[in-house]
């Protein structure tokens, strides 16, 4: 079920009304049937993957409880007069158990992953259906990518004694996917989730109103802004070629005011859904792009990604035996400063470069993810001279035009980096780029370029509108929610916001077909 | 109170939300005053303000062919062609349907072109056949059983979610029509009094199979029974068209049809001479439909046979009739008028079509 | 003896901040991931302590205190 659909708007008003109809133990039971129901929508077979990684997390969980508490008690009672070497050992020995479950659910879950995921990019001659050869045929389960975050976030917390393991593995099955978070995160943590998921809260009318004027904030920039770009993305990006010069350009912007809408769209309509059942998820974007440096970026776009990647990756990964190893010996080497930051710079590379994988299936995105890591190194490489300048002009750091500037700077970047997206080979996507500095055909486009990319006039302008208000309405809410200040005001200002994006929403929306008048022609020849 | 006040304002804001779709609708939804005028012909019925004894059903081979006002002048028959763009048996059922719903005619008369379309053939010509007609479940029914694949059914019923893209390019027909519109047709004869002879027709390739399909026949029985229902006798007609090619084989499965039933079917594509139909000077488009002369002539045909095989009333004399009809015939002239003066200026009829 | 180190450490990294006494090292943005992950390295290097991921919470690295009391948990549990 897609998001912008009349049967989702159906589903979830329908859901909301028998949600509060519910005594608040039982509401997860429908959440649980609710998003089964969702999924199955998209494929019965991608249910069974999703229980498999429910099913491998509830037992592991549990066992690795189970040893953790045993190991306790046999501390406490057997080895109580053992020497405290004794106990250290049986420590280890029990640390190391523990970590090797972990090790194996987490494999399993990758396993999973890279099978539904990554074979058919890696392998495609196996699910080559026109030679007749292939003959694993199966479509990618919806949402794998973030629930094995999710599963593999759980079981790593669980054997870091973070919380206790859940005993009830419906209950972990709606942890990996309660639906509004299924298609697009925010990747779920367990610690985060339990509560607000397995006892939400009792009806309150004030929220539902804000939930569903999130839900409708969202749709706007779907359906206005996201949507109506979409096309012209699809032509420009689809012809390397042709489209080059301005046209690449054309290309970065479209596509970066696209993913924006489309995605902060999607996330609103998610966590008002959630808000609207009593749900609370956590935010995943925080003004994106007001951020002064790529690293700032990665805080605030997308950021239940970014966490989860420095939480479980980097950290570990920085944390781990062989990495201090590395940092002993390259502080050995290459002395103070160049040798303290290097094994930072490998963990931070490993982690962009997974991150870049997680993305997607082809060459292009582990050259995006190891672009980013570079250039947040490049970032910290430079830090030294920046401080300089900034102790030079003391109120330079709070200079509006400075900001600006480093805002500015900080969305050329990731606009022009995610243009990788784009094509799966890296090389396509290197000469697009260049060719806007060397492909002079400004002239052209400017002239009738946009209409070859179906964008009129009215288009452009509404365009531009959406972004206007979605500009006003991000730096309206930096110190408030926009309902809470429209609440503020009256009543009746949230209703009437509400009531406007819907108007807006039918009459500016980009969808349905078209009106080409040449179909309505009536001839018979 | 202060619930109370509450309820109200949303309330008002609910209104005033609809308020603005509803003008919004009335500005994007397709005026069909110019150009491509098909889309306004079957709204146009329920303006109709007395009882007709034949209803005329089918596509632009009724609409196009036939006179209303002849039939009036010539025979005193109060008459209305349901036509509509391409109209597809189904639909025609459903309009029939839904006029049995008005009236009781006497007689109907349904082309049988449309038998050779067994399947749903375009999504613009399903819009311009219903967006006139009258919400109700019928049409509902109507949609659903014309509708392509992935076509959205509700919009049929709240057309700004169809045409709400219209708002980029509104002219200023749009907002002069946006309470109103003129009327188009006579009685749903759609005039076109330009002439352009016929040549050369295309050859009719042989197909592969004749047989119509299943489906039409079964609404080509429904109808039959719906008229039997309605106390209307069905007369089965092909319209003195000459393409689309109607094949021989055709006109045989129809021919069997009428005799099993006991129905009237002629084939008036093969009568041309009886009317005195000459396509150099009888029609708009080289023979595909009549002009304004062919289709007097064919209804002084048509008529002819109507008064033999129908008990059909002379309404002149009846005072409501008389002046029902000679609102009609005014407009009528007056119309032939308004197109000769085109004619006469552009050399072409600009009002009523798309160019030349 | 710890505490000094770890202050004189972390005053490396960030000069600019009142090292002594803040107590929101990571709550008010002044320490990033690249700084902790700096600073188990020293740790390990100076007291020879390995701070596992599990412990990089922000109740940890907030302040100086916070983290020697840190240091000085791990190192006497095992």
């Amino acid at each position: 079920m897609l998001f912008t659909s009349w049967s989702f708007i159906f589903f979830i008003i329908l859901l909301t009304c028998v949600n509060y109809i519910l005594p608040v133990r039982y509401r997860w039971i429908l959440f649980l049937i609710s998003s089964l129901f969702f999924y199955a929508l998209s494929g019965v077979a991608g249910l069974i993957y999703l229980s498999a990684a429910a099913l491998i997390i509830w037992v592991l969980a549990l066992v690795i409880e189970d040893r953790r508490n045993k190991g306790r008690d046999e501390l406490k009672t057997v080895l109580a007069d053992a020497s405290s070497d004794e106990k250290k050992a049986y420590r280890q020995k029990i640390k190391k158990s523990i970590g090797v479950v972990r090790f194996a659910g987490i494999l399993m879950l990758v396993a999973l992953l890279f099978v539904f995921k990554y074979s058919k990019s890696l392998f495609p001659s196996l699910f080559d259906e026109g030679s007749g050869d292939g003959f694993l045929r199966f479509a990618v389960p919806m949402g794998i990518s973030f629930y094995t975050l999710s599963a593999i976030g759980y079981l790593a917390d669980v054997s870091n004694n973070k919380y206790g393991a859940e005993k009830n593995p419906l209950k972990l099955a709606l942890y990996l996917s309660f639906f509004p978070a299924l298609v697009q995160g925010p990747i779920a943590r367990f610690g985060e989730l339990k509560d607000t998921l397995f006892e939400p809260a009792p009806f309150d009318g004030g929220k539902v109103m804000e939930a569903a004027l999130r839900i409708a904030w969202g749709y706007f920039k779907k359906i206005i802004v996201a949507d109506r770009i979409a096309a012209a993305v699809a032509v420009l990006q689809k012809d390397p070629g042709t489209y080059t010069g301005m046209y690449s350009f054309l290309l970065i912007v479209f596509y970066t005011v696209q993913i924006y809408a489309d995605f902060t769209g999607g996330i609103d309509i998610t966590i008002g859904t959630a808000k609207a059942l009593g749900v609370r998820l956590a935010e995943n974007f925080d003004h994106p792009f007001f951020s002064r440096t790529l690293d700032e970026y990665w805080r605030r776009w997308h950021m239940s990604m970014g966490s989860w990647f420095r939480d479980y990756v980097f950290y570990p990964v920085s944390a781990s035996k062989a990495l201090l190893k590395v940092a002993k010996a390259s502080r050995k080497r290459l002395g103070d400063g160049f040798g303290r930051r290097l094994p930072v710079y490998i963990s931070t590379l490993l982690t962009w470069a997974l991150t870049g994988i997680w993305h997607g299936t082809t060459v292009n995105f582990l050259v995006w993810g190891l672009l980013n890591g570079i250039f947040i190194i490049i970032g910290t490489e430079i830090d030294p001279l920046s401080r300089k300048l900034h102790e030079r002009h003391e109120g330079l750091r709070d200079n509006t035009a400075f900001r600006f500037l480093q805002a500015s700077r900080t969305v050329a970047l990731t606009a022009a980096l995610r243009l990788f997206d784009l094509a799966p080979d890296p090389m396509t996507t290197v000469k697009r780029f260049i060719s806007i500095f060397t492909v002079s055909n400004a002239g052209e486009v400017l002239g009738g370029g946009f209409s070859a990319l179906g964008l009129s006039v009215y288009d452009l302008v509404i365009i531009a509108a959406g972004i206007a208000v979605m500009f006003a309405v991000s730096f309206m809410n930096r110190d408030m929610s926009v309902y809470e200040k429209l609440r503020k005001r009256g009543f009746i200002y949230p209703v009437i916001a509400f009531a406007l994006l819907i108007v807006a929403v039918i009459i500016f929306g980009a969808y349905g077909t078209g009106y080409d008048a040449s179909q309505f022609i009536y001839n018979q020849f | 109170m202060d619930k109370m006040r509450k309820c109200a304002s949303v309330i008002i804001v609910i209104a005033v939300s609809l308020l603005v779709l509803y003008l919004a609708q009335c500005l994007v939804v397709p005026k069909y005053m110019s150009g491509v005028l098909e889309g306004g012909m079957t709204r146009e019925y329920y303006e109709e303000e007395l009882p007709h004894d034949v209803i005329f059903i089918g596509d632009c081979e009724v609409y196009e062919n036939i006179s209303p006002i002849t039939l009036w002048e010539e025979y005193g028959m109060a008459s209305y062609i349901r036509g509509s763009a391409q109209q597809l048996i189904w639909q025609s059922y459903y309009l029939l349907k839904e006029t049995f719903r008005y009236e009781s005619p006497k007689a109907v008369v349904f082309n049988v072109l449309s038998m050779k379309y067994d399947e749903p053939q375009s999504e613009a010509y399903n819009r311009m056949t219903f967006d006139g007609m009258k919400p109700s479940y019928l049409k509902y029914e109507a949609v659903k059983a014309s509708a392509m694949e992935d076509e959205d059914i509700l919009s049929y019923f709240f057309p700004i979610l169809r045409y709400h893209s219209r708002m980029a390019e509104l002219t200023d027909e749009d907002i002069r029509y946006m309470f109103r519109r003129d009327r188009i047709t006579h009685a749903g004869y759609l005039m076109r009094i330009d002439v352009k002879p016929m040549t050369k027709l295309p050859m009719a390739p042989s197909l592969p199979d004749y047989s119509f399909g299943e489906v039409c026949f079964d609404y080509l029985e429904k109808m039959r029974e719906l008229c039997q229902e309605n106390g209307a006798e069905l007369i089965l007609i092909k319209s003195p068209s000459l393409y689309p090619h109607w094949y021989p084989e055709w006109d045989e499965q129809v021919r069997e049809y009428a005799e099993e039933k006991g129905l009237i079917y002629i084939n008036y594509a093969d009568k041309l001479d009886e009317a005195g139909i000459d396509m150099s000077t009888d029609t708009y488009d080289g023979g595909l439909h009549l002009n304004l002369s062919g289709a007097e002539k064919f209804a002084k045909q048509i008529g002819a046979m109507l008064i033999d095989n129908c008990d059909i009333p002379d309404r002149r004399g009846e005072p409501a009739y008389d002046r029902c009809w000679k609102e009609k015939s005014d407009f009528y002239y007056d119309m032939i008028e308004r197109q000769k003066k085109e004619l006469e200026e552009f050399g072409y009829l600009k009002s009523w079509t798309l160019g030349k | 003896m710890m505490l000094e180190k770890l202050t004189e450490l972390l005053k490396g990294l960030h000069p600019e901040a009142d090292i002594e006494n803040e107590d929101g090292l990571i709550d008010n943005g002044i320490l990033n991931s690249f700084d902790i992950v700096t600073i188990i390295a020293e740790v390990d290097d100076m007291f020879d302590v390995k701070i596992p991921a599990s412990e990089i919470v922000p109740e940890n690295f907030n302040s100086v205190r916070a983290l020697s009391d840190l240091v000085e948990r791990i190192s006497e549990e095992f």
